[in-house]
């Protein structure tokens, strides 16, 4: 078991494109860092240089104390998940897992052993026998995961790992993965797109963007203080509603389109950073369950939209609303059929028993001490 | 109905020569068209198989062409995997350059005299190795696809898993390739054993010959033995008949290239 540190790794490729720029990165023995981004951040290509499976450009990659950068994959003792899985089809399920062991020229009573404690561990006892073109999709991903463990690694990589499975299973093999994960306590560095497991699995999340590491924190540090536009809407589903806002010129409130919010004094204590851009342009972002229906008018801030459409989802409704400000989109960070969002689209999840009704003006209580506060030209989150 | 006309357009020629073989010359001299049912004579096969010396040449082609072909196909497949991964630069031009061969008509000549100054004229291991070359080319075009239709997360998990790249091509790409590991083989085995131009130009030992040169003895000199001709025929091409037949299924898989099943 090891820890993995990553110093000013690069990845520049010979046609000259930089995939990977400088990337600072500490993963602590037994930490689950998930590493997540769009497509074409970075992200897999960062993971095949830790596997040893790119060439690192620049830079340092330490495993453990050990340097590895120029080590083959086979000398860094570590073990991949990939997304396709990459079973071998001709060996049964017993034979793929323990093709690693056999290799290592283990002896056959112990590899069968280390195989079948495997197999139990994962629930795949009864398809030893098999090949992996009669398993599903969720034993293949098992499989692909006993063969990782049952080498006893010092680190885990894994590729988009769940990504080829369907939504349901998706959901119990990402708590499945988990579980395992703790259970051994091997560094893992876990590669997705897909945010909801970047939150739900990760001690730690790493957000890339065009090759550089933007933020690497805990998910709800990620949540609550995105460093950036970026990452603020990358994180979170539905996104973060992201407006430009003009600050008034004592930075004690802003104009939102045609209507004023009221920035409390706890909000400027905290971004001291504000009052150096009264009267300037900002942006801000708030995430939709902070603008919550507000009917009783018991808030002190709220903002009027005209309703467009409401998605009732049991627990909650997801009011989609237009205000007369200029929607703010960070580029790469949100899906497609979102960036189709026009104008001041918004989206606010109110309780479900709020009374509203698509054609009507909605009035949503702004909650400011969540608001974020961006610089508009940079991108950056104003503290300071 | 235009396929049975077909078949037996082909077929015809075969079955006759396996009449032949069972005629005596008195009645392929008589009426050569006319199956000799009322007097089959298999004593044919015998006095062709003595008066050529049949055994050992059987036992020489068969020892040319299972090496010369299973030479090939290691090195069509040495050849195609670092071709078909792109592992090295030039790769699409190697792989042209064989592929060319596949529509190169072979130089005889120029053989002749190579084979003289490398020593390889008149001995098993020059027979050998000027016919390894032959299998080359199909196989390196099959293998290529076939390796090509590989997912390349094999080659890495494998490498992860500790795999070197002899061990990696042993273990994992060879079974999943077989079926154009087999019909590499194969086509490679009908070149060497049907070649009748290669042990006439680079043989001169009656003890080397394979039974192509064999069967030709019973032209000239003992034209009127067209019998013991059509059994010795008979004797050569049955080993390949066989063999074909055995690994039928499999060659119609290989003609799906690359049919990998994840």
């Amino acid at each position: 078991m090891a820890n993995i540190t990553l110093e000013q790794v690069s990845k520049v490729y010979p046609n000259g494109f930089k995939a990977v720029k400088e990337v600072d990165l500490d993963v602590a023995d037994g930490e689950f860092m998930v590493l997540v981004g769009p497509s074409g951040c970075g992200k897999t290509t960062l993971l095949r240089m830790v596997a040893g499976l790119e060439d690192i450009s620049g830079g340092t990659l330490k495993i453990g104390e050990k340097v590895v950068n120029d080590l083959g994959p086979k000398e860094r003792d570590i073990a991949m998940v990939f997304q396709n899985y990459a079973l071998y089809p001709h060996m049964t399920v017993g034979e793929n897992i323990g093709f690693a062991l056999k290799l290592r020229k283990l002896p056959k009573a112990e590899i069968q052993r280390k195989v079948k404690e495997a197999a139990d561990i994962l629930g795949l006892t009864e398809w030893i026998d098999r090949k992996p073109g009669q398993l599903s999709g969720g034993q293949r991903q098992r499989v692909a995961m006993g063969r990782a463990i049952v080498r006893e690694p010092s680190v885990f990589l894994m590729d988009e790992p769940l990504s080829n499975l369907d939504a349901k299973l998706r959901v119990q093999m990402r708590a499945e993965v988990s579980r395992i994960q703790r259970r051994l306590g091997v560094a893992t560095v876990y590669v997705t797109h897909d945010q909801v497991e970047a939150m739900t699995m990760g001690d730690r999340v790493a957000v890339m963007r065009d090759g550089v590491l933007q933020q690497c924190a805990d998910p709800q540090t990620l949540y609550d203080h995105p460093v950036n536009i970026f990452v603020g809407a990358f994180i979170g589903s539905p996104a973060m509603n992201l407006y430009e806002a003009v600050l008034d010129d004592a930075a004690a409130g802003l104009a939102l389109g045609s209507q004023h919010v009221t920035l409390p004094e706890t909000v400027r204590v905290a971004r001291p950073g504000l009052a150096r851009l009264g009267g300037k342009q900002v942006v801000i972002g708030l995430r939709p369950e902070h603008l919550p229906a507000a009917e009783d008018a018991a808030h002190a801030n709220v903002i009027e939209g005209d309703v467009e459409l409401v998605e009732a989802l049991g627990s909650e409704l997801l009011v989609h609303f237009n205000i007369d400000a200029t929607r703010v989109l960070a580029e790469g960070a949100t899906d497609k059929d979102e960036v189709a969002m026009r104008g001041g689209e918004g989206v606010a999840r109110v309780d479900p028993r709020a009374p509203v009704k698509p054609g009507s003006r909605g009035r949503f209580g702004v909650d400011t001490e969540r608001m974020q506060f961006f610089d508009a030209g940079s991108g950056q989150a104003i503290w300071g | 109905m235009a396929g049975a006309l077909i078949v037996l357009l082909f077929l015809l020629p075969v079955l006759y020569v396996v009449m032949l073989a069972f005629e005596s010359p008195a009645h392929f001299l008589r009426s050569p068209l006319i199956p000799p049912i009322a007097s089959p004579r298999p004593g044919n096969f015998r006095s062709a198989w003595a008066q050529a010396g049949l055994g050992v040449e059987l036992a020489n082609t068969a020892l040319y062409s299972i090496l010369a072909a299973g030479l090939a196909t290691v090195l069509a497949l040495l050849i195609a995997f670092p071709v078909g991964r792109r592992l090295m630069r030039g790769a699409g031009l190697i792989y042209s350059s064989v592929a060319v061969g596949l529509f190169l008509p072979l130089a005889i000549i120029p053989l002749f005299v190579e084979a003289r100054y490398l020593d390889l004229w008149n001995n098993r291991i020059g027979y050998i190795v000027l016919h390894v070359e032959p299998g080359i080319p199909l196989g390196v075009v099959l293998l290529t696809a076939a390796i090509a239709s590989v997912p390349k997360e094999l080659d890495e998990a494998a490498f992860m898993d500790g795999a070197g790249y002899l061990r990696y091509l042993w273990s994992v790409m060879v079974p999943l390739v077989r079926p154009g590991l087999l019909i590499t083989f194969l086509y490679g085995l009908l070149g060497v054993w049907n070649d009748i131009i290669g042990p006439v130009v680079l043989l001169a030992n009656p003890n080397l010959f394979p039974i192509t040169r064999g069967i030709y003895q019973f032209y000239g000199a003992n034209e009127r033995e067209r019998t013991l001709l059509a059994a010795a025929i008979v004797v050569a091409s049955l080993p390949l008949v066989v063999l074909f037949a055995a690994t039928q299924r499999q060659l119609i898989q290989a003609t799906a290239v690359g049919a990998v099943k994840a």
